[in-house]
């Protein structure tokens, strides 16, 4: 019996739930054995929306998880059926298929910890070396391999870690990522420290990449002659990446500095140029009850780090940049999210301020500023002539053209018990040229006002009111949503997002359910094109209209 | 105990910035020339485009590099080289039939891939859809493989009155059967809008290689022939009134669904005064 019905076979037992399975008795719990799961499914009947057309009846994308635990083992797996992916994965090439995505087992004693399968990490901030999954965006870029884990020593940790990346199907063995990370807790051996209730942490990694290739098969040919003649490029094939951090935290305040530094890694998304690439982060936090205030610098330049150097979508990356934009939950806020420039860099700084009135009351401001490097000459994202040639010379401190900039202010006031308002002012600046390549630079000034009242014990309301106006791009929107819950059971929600100058309406319509584990979401609507982006990640979600469906089980 | 720790943590910390070093190559050992090989066939190139797609300029350069490279006029006169059409795509530009600066094609929705990211473009239909770096090995690869289809002699195009005359004649080294003629028809030196790579538009951008309409149909025309054998073709064409008949040429080829285009020729449009 192959993997992939063996697979689906365990995944059907799934449903039938599972609490603790105990091969021991109850007086010893060593032996106790714990399962946790997940089911989701989300699917669309698609209707013809602009001039797009699916040949589908029903798109859809179905994960199921189960996950074993116990004192000694974990050992876990994921299947995922992608056959007939929702929208925003249909035009990926390689996101069609379906199997197991996920397996992992670790065996762990005393402080030292082994994992073979599918591993998530990140070392420190994830500058040099992060993998994660992000389902909304069709992210998962685990490594396929081994990790040793070692806490056993008193106040150090060390993991080391290798294998292949995967992308959606594929795991190619032609690319493989090792890493090495170390961190030490000087409170644990530097008895004032600990005295001052002070934590100080510092840390070190190490991320290789050996990426094989040939001239024969799969090199890379310049796209223009140099000097006359086509040329094929010698690459390097292994690109090292490292980084060097410190934390420390006492009280109120917490300090981060984090440093990393990237070997010249010639890729397609810095037009095969030969340059280091770094990024330098600074983060400052005071915080005490009722009153928060944080100040962020990062610089970053070239250091779009990869397993396969020919990407150019979001898969593959092997390390991730912090975003420095405030991460927006309205749906007119998030319309012009911030993408993250790794390989061109970015100035970035932020503020978030809160400070809290009497209980009541919080108030809430943040600051986004994130500017392009200087260099000599203009950025541009591809540039033929550049390949195997040097990365162009930049300014440490001087700064490129604007690429985002945000400032909002947040009123939260409880009024009553049962009732409390919301109210936002925002306006941005997003420079949709250099971050999507065309559109010219967009000033937008938005407002929000959401209101919750509790008209019973069981029944809330919700109420969303948003105004978002721009004389640029498709101009001005109004956004109105309603909400009615009936706890815990049902909450049924209309939102209608309209384009005032192309007067086009996106409506919503859903009703979700929850029983016990279960949570079922029916809808119908338009969504409108754009970008979903987490953590400074986007993807471009094409438009669509249909029937929608969610369905969520965990155990 | 504790300081032999910290001088372990530290001595791993500086090995790990010392370990592996970095892999350096000089700038004048970054290229590997790569032999011109000697063209014996013409390859035809599909590339996917649009007004709307700040790329596609670079792509226009790469594919004229390739042709610059290629169609020498030693090649051309032994009917060898790369053959490039433009079929700009509905999502990235406007309809020909709606507006009279339009560029895409009635048949050109039809001639799309599905999963296309433009600039794309396929090499003889058996390519896959390639990135515009990968264009030029994929010529080079295929330009040096002996077709199985020759064009017996240049394939003759004439403007007769307000129709398009079209005759020609293939002959085949194999077995044909389920083959496919396509005649299409291309026009050059268009000058229109394009958004170019820094978001802004070029109202005087000149368009080469632009699709301009099937001959014969999207599916061309279904044949079958012995090996060692001749087929004579001949097809009329009434062209749009607002095409440049200067501009244009015929392109043909022959394609199975195994090996994707077996031969492509082209001419340009004789107008007989």
């Amino acid at each position: 019996m192959n993997l992939k019905v063996t697979a689906l076979l365990a995944a059907s037992l799934l449903p039938l739930g599972a609490a603790a399975i105990d091969f021991g008795s109850p007086k010893n719990p060593d032996r106790q054995v714990t399962a946790h799961g997940s089911v989701q499914v989300d699917g669309l009947v698609p209707e013809d929306e602009g001039s797009t057309h699916y040949k589908e009846k029903l798109l859809g994308d179905a994960y199921a998880n189960i996950g074993l635990f116990s004192k000694f083992v974990d050992a876990g797996l994921r299947v995922e059926y992608l056959e007939h992916p929702l929208p925003a994965f249909y035009s990926s090439p390689g996101f069609k298929g379906w199997g197991v995505g996920n397996f992992y087992a670790t065996g762990k004693y005393k402080g030292f910890q082994l994992t073979a399968g599918d591993i998530y990490e990140q070392f420190g901030t994830g500058m040099i070396l992060r993998t994660y999954e992000d389902r909304a965006l069709g992210i998962d870029n685990a490594i396929r391999g081994g990790r040793l884990r070692i806490d056993a020593l008193k106040g150090f940790h060390f993991t080391f870690l290798g294998g292949v990346q995967r992308r959606y199907w594929d795991w190619t063995t032609r690319s493989r990522v090792y890493g090495l990370d170390a961190e030490w807790e000087l409170q644990e051996h530097i008895k004032p420290l600990s005295a001052h209730d002070i934590v100080w942490t510092l840390g070190a990694s190490w991320v290789s990449k050996r990426e094989r290739y040939s001239h024969h098969s799969d090199s890379i040919m310049t796209p223009l002659p140099v000097n006359g003649q086509y040329q094929f490029l010698n690459l390097p094939q292994r690109v090292n990446a490292f980084d060097v951090r410190t934390h420390f935290y006492k009280g109120n305040v917490d300090v981060l500095a984090e440093f990393a530094l990237k070997h010249p890694d010639p890729s397609a998304d810095n037009n095969y140029t030969f340059g280091r690439g770094t990024a330098l982060l600074l983060s400052a936090t005071y915080s005490k009850r009722g009153l928060s205030a944080q100040l962020q610098a990062k610089r970053s330049e070239d250091m779009s780090f990869r397993s396969r150097r020919t990407m150019t979508d979001i898969t593959s990356f092997i390390n991730y940049l912090p975003p420095f934009a405030y991460q927006h939950t309205y749906a007119l806020a998030s319309m012009y999210p911030y993408a993250t420039q790794y390989a061109p860099g970015e100035w970035a700084f932020q503020g978030n301020f809160a400070y809290a009135i009497k209980r009541r009351t919080k108030l809430r401001l943040n600051l986004s500023y994130i500017r392009g490097i200087k260099r000599e000459g203009e950025w541009m994202k591809t540039d033929d002539s550049m390949y195997g040639k040097d990365a162009v010379k930049t300014s440490f401190f001087g700064t490129g053209p604007l690429y985002y900039q945000d400032f909002n202010l947040q009123a939260d006031h409880k009024f009553t018990r049962r009732f409390s308002m919301n109210a936002m002012y925002m306006f941005q600046r997003y420079n949709k040229t250099a971050i999507e390549g065309e559109g010219g630079t967009i000033n937008a000034h938005i407002a929000v006002l959401e209101a919750k009242g509790k008209c019973s014990d069981v029944v809330t309301l919700r109420g969303e009111l948003q105004y978002l106006a721009t004389k640029q791009d498709k101009g001005d929107w109004l956004y109105g949503m309603l909400e009615v819950s009936v706890l815990p059971y049902v909450m049924v929600s209309a939102s209608d997002q309209w384009n005032i100058d192309n007067k086009d309406h996106y409506y919503m319509f859903t009703v979700t359910g929850n029983y016990r584990n279960n949570r079922l979401m029916l809808g119908y609507g338009r969504t409108r094109e754009g970008f979903n982006c987490s953590g400074g990640v986007c993807r471009f979600m094409p438009a669509t209209r249909g029937f929608q469906l969610s369905y969520n089980y965990n155990f | 105990m504790n300081k032999n720790f910290s001088k372990l943590f530290a001595l791993l910390a500086g090995t790990l910035m010392l370990t592996a070093c970095e892999e350096t190559i000089p700038a004048d050992k970054r290229y590997t020339p790569i032999a011109n090989d000697h063209p014996v066939r013409s390859v035809l190139v599909e590339e996917y485009t649009g007004v709307k797609c700040v790329n596609c300029p670079n792509g226009h350069a790469a594919l004229e590099a390739i042709e610059e490279l290629y169609n020498t006029p030693a090649n051309m006169e032994q009917g060898v080289g790369v053959v490039a059409v433009g079929i700009h795509i509905p999502d990235f530009g406007y309809s020909a039939e709606s507006r009279p600066d339009g560029l895409v094609a009635p048949e050109a929705g039809s001639l799309t891939p599905d999963e296309v990211a433009p600039p794309q473009a396929q090499i003889n239909r058996n390519s896959g859809l390639l990135d515009r770096n990968a264009w030029a090995k994929a010529v080079k690869e295929t330009i040096v493989r002996p077709p199985k289809v020759t064009f017996v002699s240049s394939v003759l195009a004439e403007m007769r009155g307000n129709s398009i005359v079209i005759s020609g004649k293939v002959h085949s080294a194999e077995n044909l059967s389920a083959a496919r003629l396509h005649v299409w028809i291309v026009e050059d030196n268009i000058v229109t809008r394009q958004l170019m790579p820094d978001g802004t538009p070029n109202l005087n951008y000149v368009h080469m290689n632009v699709f301009r309409g099937c001959v014969n149909g999207v599916k061309g025309s279904e044949f079958s022939m012995q090996r060692n054998s001749e087929r004579a073709f001949s097809f009329t064409y009434a062209p749009d009134s607002r095409w440049k008949a200067e501009n244009l040429r015929v392109v043909v080829f022959v394609e199975t669904p195994a090996d994707g285009v077996l031969n492509v020729t082209q001419n340009n449009l004789q107008i007989n005064q």
